[in-house]
Formats: structure tokens, C-alpha cells, sequence
């Protein structure tokens, strides 16, 4: 079997699959699909999507395949969480530093997931049942989240790293007054050294910036990279 | 159509316009059909201490004689039953519809309309109601009073029966009966033909030589007694073949009260299920504004827990008795049945009560066909679906959905975002699925409030620990500078600068805790004291 040559792969032929494939290759990211079903091939080629059939239970091949290797990113998307489980820990074992995205069906799985070494895990029926409900007390939120977040308008979520030579680095955040320069909102923040997760700015953290802290902004997209020009390079 | 039957139609179509009149109509039915109504209640409360009270006082009279209140009494209760008997006569059916649906139809149809037929017409429809067994009743029960008729005096009692009328349980009983008629109506044959053959036998055997047995009908009552187990002992056949008739018939009338018993059991133990869910559905049919979930897998056990949490009204609908089971452990209302059939959305009363439906099935398929019967039981529902193939968006829409999403088209969208951006997609994650306890709250500038006509940077809503993501506002037009667009007929501006000014009706889309957001918006409801 010749390596896998990509960062990323994509357990399972599914959906979920179909769609994470789609938003990568529109965003330029080369992607590899592995499924042990071969009756998925056609689809795969009509698509064209890169699929792999092989046995992805079998350690050896995951390691030939090139996991510990070249792969930085694996998405595990079965429909069964039990594969998924079992995917995460073979991946987890195989490589310590391994990015592993997992997809769970049911709330049980979440901890399980976690436990078996997933960085992240996707709740697609959390998201929608949430969705719903948000549908239902607040139609305009989510009208508005899905116009600019997820759509037409020109507004989108941006991170940006603060590097050694910003002028982000050593301010506080509370002293960006971006209001009045920039039209962009700052979101939250994600601090390497105090949490390993991201927070919102709405936790009243007052919090100074230092080098490889990363902010999360939404924004104009032109309005975000004006700001970058200023502040982040 | 003469002057006579042209009157009629004009009055009909004036009493149809009349909304005094409707509306007095409209307040009886509420009083004697509409079962979800509180009146009624106490309506049939009312009417079941009259009907017991009227009773007593008729055995009352069998040893001590009338008395004048007694007899005012009675005045009373039967002017009560009378006006009862009529009102039910009255609100049965609309005779004005009669009339204008019989002049719609004859105008269309280029017939004449005959004063004749408008009355044979009406008439017709009022007597249907008479002759249902429950009015045949009523009228049984007011009937006696009339002097001439003193004799039928024994009828009064059949104002017990008026009972049937008020109480729910007895159409159950009665209902649970009927669906087995026809096993009961084949053990009443069997008893007819065995206690036919053995007073025919005990007559021929011992007419002559029993002086107990005088007429067949003592033969009759005899067997009756014997059959049933009873066996009073005041009719006891002499002969030998006699008591060989006797002791057939008593292994037979055991064999039969078996019988019966079983048939009734297992009649109940069939239908408990259903009688149980009758009682969920009079329940449902009692609330108003709910909103029905079709489906309780893991989408719509999320919405469903949100939703209760907020104290919303919900339904569950599955068809997994298992799920219904989870569903009624969790204290929330379920009922186990097909969503897709017409039927059972009626009985739920999509047609009035229900405010939107979310089609939350694993299936396509079934989503599609309960939006589309959704959709045409009633026109102003807001059905929201689930859909797996995103192909079949466009499906659901042309079906009459008012929001369509498929879980995995997001999926698609975060993936990608996680590849790109990971920070960016934990701060997405947490505003859309709530787990980081921040999430969106559409806040309304109220008038009066002190929240009129200030900037906003006096708001200071970072203080206050919020993020102002945007405004929305009616009839707003392009500021320059402001990124804005229309949405819903309302301006959106997207982060409004500090110099901003708010209005009355502007609406602040909030991003923060839901501690916080409640405070902000309990300081908006205060200022406007």
C-alpha cells in the first residue's frame, strides 16, 4: 500500500463525510477518504473524492497507511460510535500528537470519545436540537447567525495569532478599542499558557496578550485583514 | 321560489351575520360540546347533583308523601331539563347554514327552492339528533312529569341515566363494551337458546306436578335463577328429569359467568393502553398553544429538554413505545403513534392548539409527509424539519416546511472550520450549541425605557459582561460605515460604532451568559416604571 501522502483523512463514507469533503476542497484543502467498503467507490469517483478501501482495524495498515506519519488530522465519522471509539484509541496509540476529530451519535459517547484520546468532538444532534429550539424562541438570532456566520453576507469568524513582533503582544485586552477603527468584534480568546480551551471575553477575564495567544474576531472579511496589517504582523 | 322561502334565506343569511347571535350560540356550546372547555365542568357537576337530587327526592316521595317544596323543586329541576333538551335541540346543528347551503346549492344547480324542502331539510337534521340514544334519554327523563303520564313515573329513574351525559369514564366503559358486541352478542344467543330449552323442559316435566311451577313464566324465571348461579330455592324441581335439567344447567351457567367474565377482562386488559392514552389525549386536547415533536431520537430529545426546561408546552410524538415510556418518565407528555397519518395530527389538534410542529424523524421520507399533512391541516402552523439528504431541501420547502436544516450540512460547515481555523471553531461551537453557557438573546429597546435615544456606548455593555453583535430595526436605512443589510423586513446593522443611537423597537442581538443577559433585560423592563 503506498502511504497516504495527505494531512488529513476522513473516516467513513457517510454524510457527514459528503459534507466536511465538499467545504475542504472549497477552501483548497487536499483530503484523503478511508472506508473498508468497497461499494462506496463509484459514489466516491462520481464525487471525486479520494477513497481508500482497506481494513482500518488493522494497526499495520493505519502505520502504512500514514498515521505517525505525514497525518496531522483525522476525522472520525462512522454512523456507529463504537467504530468510532475504536478508530480514536488505534489513531491515539499510534500517534500522541495526532489531531483526532470525532462525530458521536449519542450523548453517552461524548465521554467515551474524550476518554479514547479525541481533541474534538462534533454533536451533530446537539447542534440541531439546539438549533431548533433556537428556531422556536428566537427565529431572528438565528436568521442572523446563519446570514453572516454561515453565509451570504460577508461576515465571517477569523482567529488571529499574536506573534513575537505584533503589536498585540504585552497589551491588555480591554485596551484594543476596535469599536472605533476597525468594524469587527472581538470574540474570545484562546491562551496556551492558562487553558488549554477557548474562552469567551464575556467571562470578564482580564487578560493581558502574549505571543502564541490566539484571538477569535467576526468581522468584515476586508475589515479583519485591515487589522491584521495593523495589529498581528 | 316564493316570497316565504326568499324571507327565510334572507333571515338565514342575517342570523349568519349577526355576531350577537353567534356569539350567544357559540357561549351555549361551550357550556353543552366543547369538551376542553372549564364551563362545562362544571356545567355536568351541576347537572349530576340536580339529576341525583331530583332521584332522591322521588324515593323520598314513595313513604313520606309530596310536599309543596318538593314540588317547586321539581318545577325547577324539569324547567332546568326542558331548557337543557332544548338548548342541546338548538346547538346541534345551525339551521341558517341549512338554509343558505340549500340556496347556494339550488342557485348553482339553477333549481328551484321549495319552502317545503327547506323545512323537511331542517327538520330532518333535528330529528337526527332526537333519535340518538342519549337524547331519547334526556326526553324520558322530562317525559314523566307531564300529568296524564303520571303512570310512567318509573321513567324518572331514567334520569340516572342522564348520567352517561357527564361523565367520561361510562363512554369508556360503554366503549369498551361495543368493541366486543360481537363475542357478547354470541354467549346472549347461547344463554337465550339454554334457558329457552330448559323452561321448555321444567314446563313439560313438572307443570303439572310442581305447584311452584304455574305459568311458563315461572319456568322462565326459574331457569333465569338457576343459570346465573343464583338459585333463590323458591322454585326446586320434584321430579328425577327435572333434576337432571337442573344440574345441566348449572354446570352450563358456571361455564357461561366464565365466559362472560373472560370476555370482559380481556376486553379491558386490550384496550388499557388506548384508554390510557385517552386520557393523555384529553389532556393535550385541553392545552392550548403547544408545540408538537414528531420523533424523540437524539434531536428531538434535545429540543424536547430545552424546550421543558423553559416551561414550554410540548407533545411528544413516536412511534417507539419504548421512547413514549422514556418520554412519560421524563414528566413530559408522549403519545405513541404514527406522526404521517392525518388522523392522529387532528386528534393532537394541529388544526387549532398546536403552534409549530418540528418534524425530527430519522427518516426523509416521514418528515416530508408529516410537514405536507401538517401543512394542510392547518395554514399558519410553523413546521420545522429535519432533513437527512440535503438534495431534499428544496423538497421540503415546496412541502410547506418554514425552516429547513440537515444536521450534517453543519457538520459539514464546522469540520471545515476546525481544519481552517480551530480556535474559530470553538468559539462557533460554543455559540451554537450553548455548551460554554455563552449564547445569542435578541433584546428589545423598550419605549419609555431609559434605553431610548442614548448612544451606545453608554450602555456599557462590556461592563455588563455582553458583546453587542448587532441591531436590528424596523424601517432602518444604510448608514455609512456600518455594515447592514435587510433581513425579515428589519435592518440589520452589524457592530454599530460607540456613537450609535438607539430607538424605541430596535432590537440588540446580546452575546453573553444567560445570567447576564437576563439582568441587562430586567434593567430595560425596570427603566420603563
Amino acid at each position: 500500500m503506498t502511504p497516504i501522502t495527505k494531512k488529513i483523512i476522513l473516516f467513513g463514507f457517510t454524510n457527514a463525510t459528503l459534507e466536511i469533503g465538499f467545504h475542504l476542497r472549497e477552501k483548497g484543502y487536499d483530503f484523503t477518504i478511508v472506508d473498508n467498503d468497497e461499494s462506496f467507490m463509484e459514489k466516491a469517483e462520481e464525487y471525486g473524492f479520494d477513497l481508500r478501501i482497506f481494513d482500518y482495524t488493522d494497526d499495520e495498515l493505519l502505520e502504512k497507511a500514514g498515521l505517525g506519519g505525514e497525518v496531522k488530522l483525522i476525522f472520525c465519522l462512522f454512523l456507529e460510535d463504537s467504530k468510532n471509539i475504536f478508530l480514536t484509541i488505534s489513531a491515539r496509540a499510534l500517534d500522541a500528537n495526532l489531531n483526532i476529530v470525532a462525530i458521536t451519535q449519542t450523548h453517552d459517547s461524548i465521554h467515551k470519545l474524550r476518554a479514547a484520546g479525541a481533541n474534538t468532538i462534533i454533536d451533530p444532534y446537539q447542534i440541531s436540537g439546539k438549533k431548533i429550539y433556537e428556531v422556536i424562541t428566537r427565529p431572528e438570532v438565528v436568521q442572523i447567525i446563519d446570514d453572516t456566520v454561515f453565509g451570504r453576507e460577508d461576515i465571517n469568524i477569523e482567529q488571529i495569532e499574536v506573534t513575537k513582533a505584533s503589536r498585540l503582544d504585552g497589551i491588555f485586552l480591554d485596551e484594543i478599542h476596535l469599536a472605533d477603527e476597525y468594524n469587527i468584534i472581538i470574540l474570545g480568546i484562546h491562551d496556551r499558557e492558562i487553558k488549554e480551551r477557548f474562552t469567551f471575553v464575556t467571562e470578564g477575564l482580564r487578560h493581558k496578550l502574549d505571543e502564541k495567544d490566539i484571538l477569535v474576531v467576526v468581522g468584515e472579511e476586508a475589515e479583519i485583514a485591515r487589522f491584521k496589517a495593523d495589529y498581528a504582523s | 321560489m316564493n316570497y316565504f322561502s326568499r324571507f327565510l334565506v334572507r333571515l338565514a343569511y342575517f342570523i349568519d351575520n349577526s355576531r350577537r347571535y353567534n356569539k350567544i350560540k357559540e357561549f351555549f356550546r361551550m357550556f353543552l360540546e366543547y369538551q376542553h372547555s372549564k364551563i362545562k365542568v362544571y356545567f355536568d357537576i351541576f347537572m349530576i347533583m340536580l339529576v341525583l337530587a331530583s332521584v332522591y327526592f322521588l324515593i323520598y316521595e314513595v313513604k313520606h308523601g309530596t310536599s309543596v317544596y318538593i314540588d317547586t323543586f321539581e318545577v325547577v329541576a324539569l324547567s332546568i331539563f326542558v331548557f337543557e333538551y332544548l338548548s342541546r335541540l338548538w346547538v346541534y346543528s345551525d339551521c341558517h347554514r341549512t338554509v343558505i347551503e340549500l340556496y347556494e346549492k339550488s342557485q348553482v344547480e339553477e333549481r328551484h327552492l321549495s319552502t317545503y324542502l327547506i323545512f323537511s331539510t331542517i327538520v330532518k337534521k333535528k330529528f337526527e339528533y332526537m333519535t340518538t340514544p342519549l337524547a331519547i334519554i334526556d326526553l324520558l327523563a322530562i317525559l314523566p312529569s307531564y300529568r296524564p303520564l303520571r303512570i310512567l313515573r318509573i321513567f324518572m329513574l331514567f334520569r340516572l341515566f342522564k348520567l352517561f351525559r357527564y361523565a367520561r369514564s361510562i363512554h369508556a366503559f360503554a366503549y369498551v363494551l361495543s368493541e366486543k358486541r360481537f363475542e357478547l352478542g354470541t354467549l346472549a344467543i347461547f344463554v337465550s337458546f339454554i334457558i329457552l330449552t330448559a323452561s321448555s323442559a321444567i314446563y313439560i316435566f313438572e307443570a303439572n306436578s310442581n305447584p311452584a311451577i304455574v305459568s311458563f313464566f315461572d319456568a322462565i324465571y326459574w331457569s333465569l335463577v338457576t343459570v346465573s348461579t343464583v338459585g333463590y330455592g323458591d322454585i326446586t324441581p320434584k321430579s328425577t328429569p327435572g333434576m337432571v335439567i337442573t344440574m345441566f344447567l348449572i354446570v352450563l351457567g358456571v361455564a357461561v359467568l366464565a365466559f362472560l367474565t373472560s370476555i370482559i377482562v380481556s376486553a379491558f386488559s386490550e384496550k388499557l393502553s388506548e384508554l390510557k392514552e385517552n386520557r393523555v389525549f384529553a389532556e393535550i386536547e385541553k392545552m392550548q398553544d403547544y408545540i408538537l415533536i414528531c420523533g424523540y431520537g437524539r434531536v428531538g430529545e434535545v429540543v424536547a429538554k430545552m424546550l421543558s426546561d423553559d416551561n414550554e408546552r410540548i407533545v411528544i410524538v413516536d412511534k417507539s413505545e419504548e421512547k413514549i415510556d422514556l418520554v412519560k418518565n421524563r414528566g413530559m407528555k408522549g403519545i405513541c403513534g404514527d406522526a404521517s397519518k392525518s388522523i392522529l395530527l387532528q386528534e393532537l389538534g394541529v388544526g387549532e392548539n398546536v403552534t409549530q410542529v418540528i418534524c425530527a424523524t430519522d427518516s426523509d421520507e416521514m418528515n416530508i409527509f408529516i410537514t405536507l399533512t401538517a401543512r394542510s391541516l392547518n395554514k399558519r402552523v410553523k413546521i420545522i424539519s429535519r432533513v437527512e439528504k440535503k438534495s431534499n431541501k428544496k423538497k421540503f420547502i415546496l412541502a410547506g416546511a418554514d425552516f429547513v436544516f440537515s444536521p450534517y450540512e453543519i457538520v459539514g460547515v464546522m469540520g471545515a472550520e476546525y481544519v481552517r481555523q480551530p480556535m474559530a471553531y470553538e468559539a462557533l461551537d460554543g455559540m451554537l450549541t450553548g455548551n460554554k453557557g455563552v449564547e445569542f438573546k435578541p433584546v428589545k429597546v423598550l419605549k419609555n425605557s431609559d434605553f431610548v435615544d442614548v448612544s451606545v456606548t453608554s450602555l456599557a455593555l462590556a461592563d455588563k459582561r455582553l458583546i453587542l453583535f448587532g441591531i436590528t430595526r424596523k424601517g432602518g436605512e444604510n448608514v455609512e460605515g456600518i455594515k447592514s443589510y435587510v433581513t425579515h423586513g428589519r435592518m440589520f446593522y452589524f457592530n454599530p460604532p460607540g456613537d450609535f443611537i438607539l430607538r424605541a423597537d430596535d432590537m440588540l442581538i446580546l452575546l453573553g451568559r444567560r445570567y447576564h443577559l437576563d439582568k441587562f433585560e430586567e434593567v430595560m423592563d425596570q427603566s420603563t416604571l
